[in-house]
Formats: structure tokens, sequence, C-alpha cells
């Protein structure tokens, strides 16, 4: 994928005053509300790359474009702005205010370091950390930033292993949950694994102010390409995660797991005729809006899926073609799940799991959606 | 010099206002529900195909080469010569090219195991396979030259990477002479990798012979444990040979060029002691022609969209004439300018092939996957 010239960014900053995308009923839409937002990357019709803010009905009230094509959005609910990080191995991330007050900002990632797609702001809004590749020592890294001053990179910390995706925050708001997927990559040779025969991918705790590495949990060696992608936090404050497994696609290893704090790591075996169905490839987790539930889902095989947080039961599955994004909806049960095709969801989980399209608009949703608090 | 940039697209169409519907999203979308049998048995004839007139004749020729490979590298080392050592890198090149024509074949028997790792340790931008193959060398570490124990090693130290440094790498001419501990170490471990390729290609034939684990791709269905359907067993025929070609458009191609001579980095190419970086995009392009003759793709495709396969076959051609056309020495052709713009045609070419099977083929053919199945993270 070809790096944005700094003149085209410049370019993109002058003329990005977040201008009314989808004619008049955008333009009504864009009145405050008190109902929740969502954010998600998107391919536009033409081929140009954007961050669409969403209602809760599904509908895109605002595009802010971006350079290239991107990946996850974190959300400082303090100031009301996202950042919108590039996919891997990109070295761009956006940052917008949500009422459009001011222009965007597009920061670089530091010398020798790219973004791997997937960031968090501080609960105060003050500091922003971001998944990172040393790339020419092959480590991740948590590059930490000053929200509150121009973005300022104020350093990273070694996430205790190779190819870091998302990270989450603990409830307690200062311990990081850092997912290492395990896959060496490096920018000359664009997204390739360079280590798939030699994986160790692992699920680590950073305490975020003390920058200390407060336990790693590692896969069994028989997971060991199992790459740990995307992570969710339930109610409870365990940490369940998404795999995608490298492996041979013959073999079905359990792909969802839970991390208590303190107490290890559970992994769930789907019910046998689910397991082909995924093709061992989990592309976003999230929580319902109580925590109760977690759903996960499986683009690859045109499907979503639901645990009971708690027990670990399987609640139930949908079909939804190129489903990705998976986010908390306003109601306590329920999630909205968005779609390459431009499809919107709604998933409710409060008695197995039902789906229901709620609407279609004319982009390609990109792997993530996120809740804008 | 630069076409004017995406972003600056994006945004005139953003200022215009135009936002263009990508298509309706009505329909159903429970993506099991569209199957109906003739497709099915059309889609299964088309895998049957492309294993019968395709993949076993590609990987017996492989595992024949391979084999080659293994007895003229131990009479190489059995009378160290000039005549012998050339003998074993010509076997070498052999068995390359016939690994090259399976690259779009990156799926079942030739992935499972890291079977493909271990055949090639590329790419490889910090040169680990060169300093693990060093350091053997340099120790004589004797688990790396018995063919027992070299599979257990690291993945970058017992294929045909590591013996190309062996036969081709500096220090490689005291394999014509005999007596001294050096040049016989380096002769066993040159006979053990010889040993463990040919292990690797006897395997990767077998897998795809009847009662192989490439049956997986004949016998879809809700006991098959990848393939609920024939179309998602040909869907991922055609889009690895997609992916054969990103391959040599971003990596073979576009990483080495780099944006100017001075920093293209022609030592990261694949098989550059060798001499084979450009044979080997050939015989890949090559592979991929006789993929598609083999497979009943055309007899699948509406009279409207019949045209795509003469005109992906004449590009196919062109592309791998002109691969052919460059000198052999991979220094040279990545920094002089006129060979860097036939490169660049040949990037440009594989990567508008890599739509037009990927994309217009497979869509023709029903095969087309999602924005977020066919690249997600």
């Amino acid at each position: 994928m070809a790096e944005p010239s700094r003149r085209a960014i410049l370019n993109m900053i002058a003329g990005a005053v977040t201008l009314p995308l989808l004619g008049p009923r955008a333009i009504y839409a864009a009145e405050p509300s008190a109902e929740p937002l969502f954010a998600a990357c998107v391919k536009q019709p033409d081929g140009a790359y954007a961050v669409a803010i969403l209602d809760d009905a599904g509908t895109i009230r605002r595009l802010h474009p971006l350079p290239d094509r991107g990946h996850d959005i974190a959300f400082d609910p303090v100031r009301r702005r996202c950042i919108a990080f590039a996919r891997r191995p990109g070295t761009f991330a956006v940052v917008f205010d949500l009422a459009g007050e001011s222009e965007p900002k597009i920061l670089s990632s530091a010398p020798g370091r790219h973004f791997y797609g997937h960031g968090v702001f501080s609960a105060d809004g003050s500091l922003l950390y971001a998944t990172e590749n040393d790339f020419e020592a092959g480590r991740g890294v948590v590059g930490i930033y000053a929200a509150e001053a121009d973005f300022r990179r104020l350093g990273e910390v070694p996430t205790g292993g190779v190819g870091p995706h998302e990270l989450v925050w603990l409830p307690d708001g200062r311990t990081l949950a850092i997912a290492n997927g395990g896959l060496d990559t490096h920018p000359d040779f664009g997204r390739v694994d360079l280590n798939a025969a030699d994986m160790a991918p692992s699920l680590t705790l950073m305490d975020a102010s003390s920058h200390r590495l407060l336990a790693s949990q590692v896969l069994d060696k028989s997971l060991s390409r199992l790459s740990i992608r995307h992570l969710a936090v339930d109610r409870r404050g365990a940490v369940w995660f998404g795999g995608q497994y490298e492996g041979d696609p013959a073999e079905h290893p359990p792909l969802v797991g839970r991390l208590t704090p303190g107490a290890g790591v559970d992994l769930f075996s789907l019910p046998p005729e689910i397991r082909p169905r995924t093709r061992n490839y989990i592309g976003s987790v999230a929580a319902s809006a109580d925590g109760d539930a977690v759903a996960f889902s499986a683009p690859r095989g045109n499907l979503v899926f639901a645990l009971d947080a708690a027990s670990g039961r399987y609640l139930g599955d949908a079909a939804f073609r190129d489903g990705c994004g998976l986010a908390p909806a306003a109601r306590a049960s329920g999630l909205v799940v968005t779609a390459g095709t431009g499809r919107v969801a709604r998933l409710e989980t409060a008695d197995g799991l039902a789906l229901k399209p709620v609407a279609a608009e004319p982009v390609a949703f990109d792997n993530h959606l996120a809740r804008l608090a | 010099m630069h076409p004017p940039s995406r972003v600056t697209l994006a945004l005139f169409a953003i200022l215009a206002g135009l936002v263009v519907p990508l298509g309706t999203a009505t329909a159903d979308d429970d993506p099991t529900s569209s199957h109906t049998t003739p497709q099915e048995e059309a889609y299964s004839r088309l895998v049957a195909d492309i294993i019968a007139d395709h993949i076993r004749p590609a990987t017996a020729r492989f595992r024949d080469a391979s084999d080659a490979l293994e007895t003229a590298v131990s009479a190489a080392c059995a009378t160290p010569s000039a005549a012998g050592l050339e003998d074993a890198r010509a076997a070498f090149a052999g068995a390359v090219q016939a690994l090259a024509a399976l690259e779009p074949l990156r799926y079942g028997p030739l992935v499972e195991g890291n079977r493909l790792e271990k055949l090639a340790f590329w790419p490889d931008p910090r040169g680990l396979g060169l300093k693990q193959v060093q350091a053997v060398l340099a120790a004589e570490d004797p688990s790396a030259a018995d063919p027992a124990t070299l599979p257990a090693k690291s993945v970058a130290v017992q294929g045909l990477t590591a013996l190309e440094f062996v036969l081709f790498g500096t220090g490689s001419d005291i394999l014509t002479t005999s007596g001294d501990t050096k040049s016989a170490f380096r002769c066993r471990y040159g006979v053990a990798i010889a040993a463990n390729v040919s292990r690797l290609a006897t395997e990767v034939a077998a897998g795809w012979q009847p009662g192989g684990s490439g049956d997986v791709f004949v016998t879809a269905g809700p006991d098959n444990p990848i393939f609920l359907t024939h179309q998602e067993a040909a869907g991922e025929m055609i889009s690895s040979m997609a992916t054969a070609l990103e391959i040599i458009a971003e990596q073979k191609v576009k990483s080495i060029l780099g944006e100017s001579p001075q920093r293209a980095k022609p030592k990261l190419s694949a098989f550059w002691r060798s001499g084979q970086t450009f044979t080997t995009m050939a015989a890949t392009l090559q592979s991929i022609s006789d993929e598609l003759a083999a497979s009943s793709a055309a007899d699948l495709l509406s009279a409207d969209d019949r045209w795509l396969v003469g005109a992906v076959d004449l590009e196919l051609r062109q592309a791998r004439a002109a691969a052919l056309s460059i000198p052999a020495d991979a220094e040279t052709a990545f920094k002089d300018q006129t060979l860097r713009d036939k490169l660049g045609y040949i990037r440009i070419a594989a990567s508008s092939l890599k739509t037009s099977i990927g994309q217009s083929y497979a869509t023709a053919l029903g095969l087309q996957q999602g924005f977020n199945s066919l690249d997600g993270d």
C-alpha cells in the first residue's frame, strides 16, 4: 500500500472540514443528540478511505477523510475527539473532534516504528497509548503520547512480545491488556508473516503508570500458531480474546479465550458444527453494553456468535455476510455489527443470539466498530 | 512525478458530493442459502480438473527435480570436482524452478507442517537465514549435517534458500576440493539439506494423490473440516493464484526496487545467488497460465465474461516474456534504469493480473470474497 505523501496529507487537512456528505438527511442528523454514536473506518465506492460516524440507527452522519486505509478508532470522551489509526504497517493516525470545530491533525509514527491499527486514550484523555512495531528489532512496543501536548511522543514500552495488536483497559483504568499476536513483519515486505513457523503469541497485562509488565500469558505450545489479536472486557473485568489460527486449516483449535486476572486463562471450544464455519479466523470481539455477553465475528465464515461471559456458555450464532465490526449497543444486552457489504445490524443476546439488519450504507465497513462513549 | 494521489481524488469526490451506491444490499444475508446443485457440480469439476491436470503433474515434477538434486549433490560430494559442483548447481536450479511453479498452490500439502517455509525461507528482510546458515558452517554443527536431525532445526537452515548459500555462496568453491574438514562438512550439510528437500517434496506430491490431505478439496460438505461447499474450495484455488501474483508485484518487485536505484535492495531478492530471481517469476507466471488452462473455468464464464480468458492469458505471457528478458544478475537488474522500468512493467502487469483473476474472474465465477474476509487483520 502506498505511503501517503506529506503533501497529500497536507492537502487532506486543508480540505477536510467534515462536510456533510450524504445529503440533507445527514445535515439535519448532525445536530447534537444524546444517543450513542459509533465510528468505523470505511472504504468508499470511489476507493477513498474515511472514518464514518454512525448513529444508533446505523445511519452514517459524517465522513472524515483518511489518507489511506484505516483500522480502529480510539475515543477521548473528555474532549470528544477520535483518533483513527492506519492499518498495519501504516504510519499515520488522524485526530479529529466530533463537533468538527478544529482541523484534523495527522500524526506520523516515530522513525523505525509503524502503527498496528489500535490504540486507547487514558480515561482523562491526557495520554494516548498505541501498539507499534519496532521493526528492525522485530519487537512490539506501546507508544505513549501526550494527547494534551499536541500528541508529542513521550516514549515507548515493550509489550513483551511480537506483533502487538489490540489493547484494552481493565476496569481499574490503570492496567492495559495487550494482545501480542506473535506475527513478525517488516515494512519492506508489507504484511507478510516472517515467522509463521516460529510464533509465540501472548496476552500481556501492563501497569500503564509504572510501565511494568504485570503478567504475560503465553498459550500452550500446541497453540503457538493461534495469533491473539482482538480483545474485549466483560462485566467482571475478565479479558476475552479472539484468535486467528495460522496453522493447519483442517485443525480446529479453540479460537476464543478468557483471561481472568489472577485466575489464568480458559479456552472455549465452539460447538463442533460451528468450528469449520469460522475458518479459524476471528475479526473482532466486543462485550454487550451490560458486559454479560461477549460477541465474536468470523468474517471469512460470514458468521457472528456470542458466549455468556460468566459461564462461557455458547449463546448462538447468526449468518451475516462479511460481518466484522462489533461494538456494544445502547441497550443492555445488545451489540451493533457492521459488514463489508455496508450493512449494519443489531445483535440481541438476551435470549440466544438474534440478528436484525437495521441499515445499509453505501460504504464498505472495515474491520472494527467503536462506540463513542 | 506522482500521479494525482488517491487523497486528491477522494477530496474531489467529497467536495463534489459524489457518493455512489456500492450496489443493493437487500439480498438475503445468509450466505449459505444461495447454492444450487448445478453450480456446485461445476465448482466441483473445476477443482477436480485443477488437481488432476495441474497440481499432480506440477508436484510430481518438483518431487522428481528434488530427487535429482539429492542425487547430484551426493555425487558431487562423493568425488568433489568442478564438474560435479556444476551438476549440483544445475540440479539445484531445476528444483528451484519446479518449486516456483508451486507458488500459486499455497494451501493444502504445500503449507501443512510449515513445508513451504522449510523449503524456502523467504522473505527474510533481516537476513536471519544467512546468519543461521553461516553459524552452522562456522560451528560445523553435526546436527545440521544429519538428515535425521536437520528437520528439527530452524526452518531457515533446512531448505533451498540454505542450500543455495552452500552451493553458490561465499566459500562454495571449496566444494570442488576434498581433504579438509571444512569442505567435508559443507558437503555433508548440503547433502542433508538436499535429502530434506527431497523428503518434503515427496510429501507434497503424495499429499495430492487420492487419500492424501488434499482430498479436503474434493470432499466439500458438512463433514469436511475446511470446505462446506465446492464453491469455497474453488474460491481458495482462484484466490491463491491472485496471491501469487500479488507476491510477485509487491514483494518480489516493489519491495526490492525501492524508490530509486540507490534504495534498491537486490540482496533481499529470492534466489539471487543462483541467478534465478527472474526465471522463478517466469516459472510462477507460466504455472498460473497452466492452472487456468487445466481448469474448466472458461466453461463456467458467461459469454459476456469469456473475453477475460484471452486477456488474462495474453498478459501472463507478456509478463513472463519480460521476466525472461531480464539478465540473471539481480544487482544489475534492480539498479539499471532501463531494467528497473522493465521490472516496473512486471509489477504493474502482475498487479493487474491479480485484480483480473482475484476480482474479475472470481466475480464472474461467483467466487468473490468480501472486504473483511478477503483482507482482514
